[in-house]
């Protein structure tokens, strides 16, 4: 426990495993699960439906008894705390639910304040905080109203706010923007942010609502059970704009391209480094980030002398062996230190998979280029 | 048209008979519960009308078990526990009347008859309840046959449901009625009521041997057996105008009913027990309303979901009515089921028979039915203004 | 102040709460009904004895109760005034004889006492005072309490006891009884001549007043001794306890009011149940989430256990007063001794306190799963 509590991280799972179901057919819906959380971060778990997101949340908000593994949240071993310990670790988390889960027979300013009562403050100073985040809420004038008076998106953010009046450490949002408009998830979205900044409070938040992902410093991507993806957002976006300069890419959505992203990698080049030679088999594809490379063809049978091409920032190179399985058709040198994006020959064809389009112009790119 | 309309006939008569049976047994737990709670507020008015009923049945047993058309009284005769008794005399008078069969005086004692416990050796109370053995004058053939054996001086048959004051008593059981000597030669049945805690049956000549009180013209009770196919009525107005007027004829019917209204009206016991079954029966009925409207208001999301499909408002009034009227039922049976036990302790307790008839059940139904009906169609106002969007 | 989670899960539904209210008032009501009757038998039982002013009671080893109570001889009564501590006798005598209603000409039983009219045998002062009118030959004091069908039983009026002619000069208040709906007091002597099989040598119930500060349990047993075996001493209390334990348990009204009682009890614990454990079921949502939001499992129920008990104490203040309509209404037309008191008050709390108690933790059984999240 000490060791973790001296990191500071406020989430860390190992080899995490979870299932439902009778003992004599479980049905295993985690997967060795290995995630860490830190201060400040704000996170996103993303994914296809039934893919485990909700129990994986509900695990670290130790709403459900761990099964396997190792799970440590705010510096607690989830496994081995008693009842009292939980309900006390239970108040320093922020549990946004899916469905509002309110109070039906308390007002706005009830329900948050069944929240701020855990805490043992006075009267007046629970009441100045209720106001506080509510009002932040833009619910002051809806605080007497009981959930049956308030409309979807306004009972959405009584739970949130109930949910953020102590300023918890750690705040867990299951789909948190899904009834509210596009303006209110924004909003939403940046109280969390301005909360993780200020508190250095960590949020995990599961959703699907694409314009939250812009905002969140990390993208992890959970399919049937298995975190097949966890990426910086910077990092990601900072790929996919390189991409984008590349004309292949320019056309896909910023969506697209940071599943790319996800599957790339950053590595670097001393100046004057084979990256890629001629002959060898093909097995990634390089988009540029910064630097120049040079590209030379061995001389061919005949009397032509191909000048070799200079490549730069925003370029790509490697794609033929990878689209048609031959031979690199040329060795490329870095010319000074160059920091490129790699992206490994499976990954590629299950890019293009997905997206047809991108094979087609790439094609096409490559006869006009060749 | 509602979808249900579009569905084949035979699938349609499914979904009527069925979904309100599938509704109400989806949560056993809530749903037994439900019909416990039903079962308990019948059961209350099973009991009070069974206290009622207790009553007047207990004291008129004496008469009912009794075979006769016409009962003979004297003028100020008004109930059987009291003492007016009227000159044999007057039932010889009846003797040239074509429609009367046979006339039997029975005589009673419960003053002087004190009846001794033959294992504690107390003595108490008992009703002594005298005739000459031999005449058919019970209801119950086997009890005219039993009483044959009451020829025999000084013994006794006993009501084996008298209190318990009397201690065991089989045939053969030798003990003492008014200080003297008598055996027990069998029991019949009887009941005890809330003025005397048991009965014997004896022989007329028994009854004088033992009660130096009581004389051959003092009779108490003559009973009147008509030859079949004359009329009670006529026959009582024949009778009674032929008769002297310190004596009166009545039907047993009406004997039995106006014992019946002594005990209605003139007693405190009466007036309790009425005022018990009319409390007992409000509330009775309010907890079945009350549950039959949780357990509605709590389907209502199940019924708009309904109405959003499709369904019309016909479909869902029928699907309150029949799970309202399923709940009643179902409870029913466990109602019927705690009464009987209820009243077999009771009537083994204090000897008062509490009896379960089916004219009582059908009372019972007939008011739960009716409330039930009367809960449903109150909530089905509400069904009617469910508005579908409010489950969004 | 925290916030009344309970108090406003109660109330969310106003119409549906008031319903629930309703129900569980009238189990309640019923429970103070059979109650209130069962105390009123008990009062009932004694009303003659409680008239009485005497700390030992002498009877016949036959008596069962005011309706069978034998007799004894006077000889023998008198000789225990030699006892220490008795300080006067005076011997009674009761019988229930056919009174006739002069106007309908019905007859019914009237419980006669007599008394001797120079002695002080009542509790009541003024009635001892009254006694020197009922001196005269065939003269009795009437209960003021009577039932209707005794005809009018004022001063001037006169009638029949068991065909003897005797005239009212007074009357008294006792209530009437499960015994007889009358009582008339008379004299020795007019009793006697009334009823001709009771004699003056055989009275009886022998009263017994003892000396300040003496023991009535000591004396008692000393006059058994001495009498037996023609009699038996008990002191008032044990004396007054006989005839209620007699009314009330082998005479059915007891068990029948006791049964009443036991199913209200029942009835009203399963319709509280019902309501909370459907109350349970509609807000499991809301009790996983106060679990998830860091509450301890036992103010989740706590939540519950309060919700029952404002639905019982909500329920019971109109119960009590209903119960008090229903009583003077009892009394007006009943002339059943049927009051409330403190006892009872405090016994019909106690039993709604179980009751509400074995409804929520009946109802808590779906609460305790441990994990918040399988409530979702």
């Amino acid at each position: 426990m000490s060791a973790e509590a001296a990191t500071g991280l406020t989430v860390s799972m190992k080899r995490v495993c979870h299932s439902y179901g009778s003992k004599e057919n479980p049905k295993q819906v985690l997967h060795d699960i290995d995630f860490d959380l830190m201060p400040g971060e704000v996170a996103i778990l993303t994914g296809p439906s039934g893919s485990g997101k909700t129990t994986l949340l509900t695990l670290i908000g130790a709403l459900r008894s761990v099964q396997e593994g190792e799970a440590v949240v705010l510096g607690r071993r989830l496994r081995e705390l008693t009842g009292t310990q939980l309900v006390r670790l239970r108040r320093e988390i922020g549990f946004i639910f899916q469905a509002h889960n309110l109070f039906e027979s308390l007002t706005a300013r009830e329900n948050v304040n069944m929240a701020i009562e855990l805490t043992n403050c006075d009267v007046r100073e629970r009441d100045r905080r209720c106001e506080a985040i509510l009002t932040r809420l833009g619910l002051s004038d809806r605080v007497e109203y009981k959930p049956n008076g308030l409309s979807g998106g306004e009972r959405q953010r009584v739970a949130i706010a109930r949910a953020l009046a102590n300023r918890p450490k750690l705040v867990l949002a299951d789909e948190p923007t899904a009834a509210l408009d596009k303006l209110s998830g924004r909003e939403v979205v940046d109280i969390l942010k301005t909360l993780a900044l200020e508190e250095q409070s960590s949020v995990l938040i599961v959703t699907h609502d694409t314009r939250v992902l812009d905002l969140a410093d990390r993208i992890i991507k959970l399919v049937d059970g298995r975190i097949v993806s966890d990426t910086s957002v910077k990092r990601a976006l900072l790929i996919a704009t390189s991409l984008q300069r590349c004309s292949i890419f320019a056309q896909q959505p910023i969506a697209m391209l940071t599943e790319f992203a996800a599957f790339m990698r950053r590595e670097s080049f001393d100046p004057g480094e084979d990256i890629i030679r001629e002959g060898e088999a093909g097995d990634k594809f390089y988009v540029i980030q910064s630097g120049s490379v040079e590209v030379l063809r061995e001389k061919t049978s005949g009397d032509f002398e191909v000048a070799p091409t200079t490549l730069g920032p925003g370029d790509f190179f490697g794609e033929v062996a990878l689209l048609t399985g031959a031979p690199r058709n040329a060795t490329v040198i870095a010319r000074d230190r160059v920091e490129a994006f790699t992206l490994a020959k499976e990954h590629f064809h299950e890019a293009l998979q997905r997206s047809k389009t991108l094979e087609e112009r790439l094609r096409t790119a490559l006869y006009y280029r060749s | 048209m509602t979808v249900i309309n579009k569905i084949p006939p035979a699938a349609k008569w499914l979904e009527w008979t069925l979904l309100p049976w599938r509704n109400l047994f989806h949560d056993k737990r809530r749903t037994s519960i439900s019909i416990a709670a039903v079962a308990f507020a019948i059961a209350i008015m099973f009991m009070e009308l069974g206290f009622l009923n207790g009553l007047y049945d207990s004291q008129t047993g004496a008469a009912a078990f009794l075979r006769a058309d016409l009962i003979m009284v004297s003028r100020a005769w008004h109930a059987l526990t009291s003492r007016e008794t009227f000159p044999r005399s007057r039932l010889e008078q009846l003797r040239g009347v074509q429609a009367v069969k046979a006339v039997y005086p029975i005589y009673i004692e419960d003053k002087f008859s004190l009846f001794r416990n033959s294992i504690t050796g107390t003595r108490n109370n008992i009703r002594v309840i005298a005739f000459a053995p031999g005449n058919d004058i019970f209801q119950d053939d086997k009890m005219n046959v039993l009483s044959r054996a009451l020829r025999q001086p000084l013994t006794v048959l006993f009501d084996w449901r008298s209190r318990r004051l009397f201690g065991p008593i089989g045939a053969e059981t030798r003990t003492e009625l008014a200080d003297r000597a008598v055996t027990v030669v069998g029991t019949f049945d009887l009941g005890a009521d809330y003025r005397y805690d048991g009965n014997v049956l004896v022989s007329a000549d028994t009854l004088f041997q033992l009660f130096p009180n009581q004389n051959r013209d003092a009779v108490f009770l003559g009973l009147i057996q008509l030859h079949p196919g004359y009329s009670m009525t006529e026959t009582m107005h024949q009778v009674n105008n032929r008769v002297g007027s310190d004596v009166q004829v009545v039907t047993k019917d009406e004997l039995i009913a106006r014992e019946k209204a002594i005990w209605q009206k003139t007693t405190a016991a009466g007036y309790i027990f009425e005022m018990g079954v009319a409390v007992g029966f409000i509330i009775g009925v309010f907890i079945i309303y009350q549950i039959l409207y949780i357990e509605i208001s709590d389907h209502l999301p199940q019924l708009a979901t309904l109405k959003a499909i499709g369904n019309g408002n016909g479909y869902l009034m029928w699907l309150v009515l029949a799970q309202a009227a399923l709940l009643t039922l179902l409870a029913f049976i466990p109602a019927v089921a705690i009464t009987s036990v209820l009243y077999a302790i009771l009537t083994a307790t204090t000897g008062v028979v509490t009896r379960l008839t089916v004219f009582r059940v059908g009372v019972v139904l007939i008011l739960t039915s009716s409330m039930c009906i009367a809960a449903g169609l109150l909530a089905v106002r509400r069904v009617i203004m469910l508005d579908p969007a409010e489950l969004f | 102040m925290k916030t009344p989670l309970s108090w406003r899960n109660a109330w969310h539904n106003k119409v549906r709460s008031l319903v629930v209210l309703c129900g569980i008032m009238f189990a309640i009501l019923l429970i103070f009904m059979e109650l209130g009757f069962y105390g009123a038998a008990r009062t009932n039982a004694i009303a003659v004895y409680d008239m009485l002013d005497f700390d030992v009671a002498v009877v016949s080893p036959e008596c069962m109760y005011l309706g069978q109570l034998g007799d004894f001889p006077r000889h023998r009564f008198e000789e225990i005034r030699s006892i220490d501590g008795v300080e006067s006798l005076s011997p009674l005598w009761l019988q229930v004889g056919r009174w006739r209603n002069s106007d309908t000409r019905e007859d019914w039983d009237m419980l006669a006492i007599a008394v001797e009219p120079s002695e002080r045998p009542f509790r009541d002062s003024a009635l001892n005072g009254r006694l020197p009118e009922i001196a005269m030959h065939d003269r009795a004091l009437s209960d003021a309490v009577s039932r209707s069908e005794y005809g009018i039983l004022t001063a001037g009026v006169g009638s029949e006891l068991v065909h003897h002619r005797i005239r009212i000069v007074g009357q008294f208040t006792m209530g009437a009884g499960f015994v007889a709906g009358s009582a008339i007091i008379t004299s020795r002597q007019t009793f006697l001549d009334v009823f001709q099989e009771a004699s003056h040598e055989r009275p009886n119930i022998g009263l017994v007043k003892i000396a300040p500060g003496a023991s009535p349990r000591k004396i008692a047993s000393e006059i058994t001794a001495q009498m037996s075996p023609v009699a038996t001493a008990l002191t008032r209390s044990d004396f007054l306890k006989n005839e209620q334990a007699f009314w009330l348990r082998v005479k059915p009204i007891g068990i029948m009011f006791q049964t009443g009682v036991l199913v209200a009890v029942v009835a009203g614990t399963v319709v509280l149940y019902q309501v909370l454990v459907a109350e349970v079921q509609t807000r499991l949502r809301e009790y996983s989430t106060l679990k998830a939001l860091g509450y301890h499992d036992r103010f989740v129920y706590s939540v519950v256990v309060r919700q029952g008990l404002i639905y019982s104490w909500l329920a019971f203040i109109p119960a009590f007063f209903l119960s008090l309509l229903l009583y003077l209404l009892v009394r007006m037309k009943a002339l059943v001794p049927i009051r409330m008191d403190i006892g009872r008050v405090g016994a019909v709390i106690l039993l709604t306190s179980i009751m509400c108690l074995c409804a929520t933790l009946l109802s808590l059984r779906k609460l305790k799963t441990s994990d918040p999240a399988d409530l979702f």
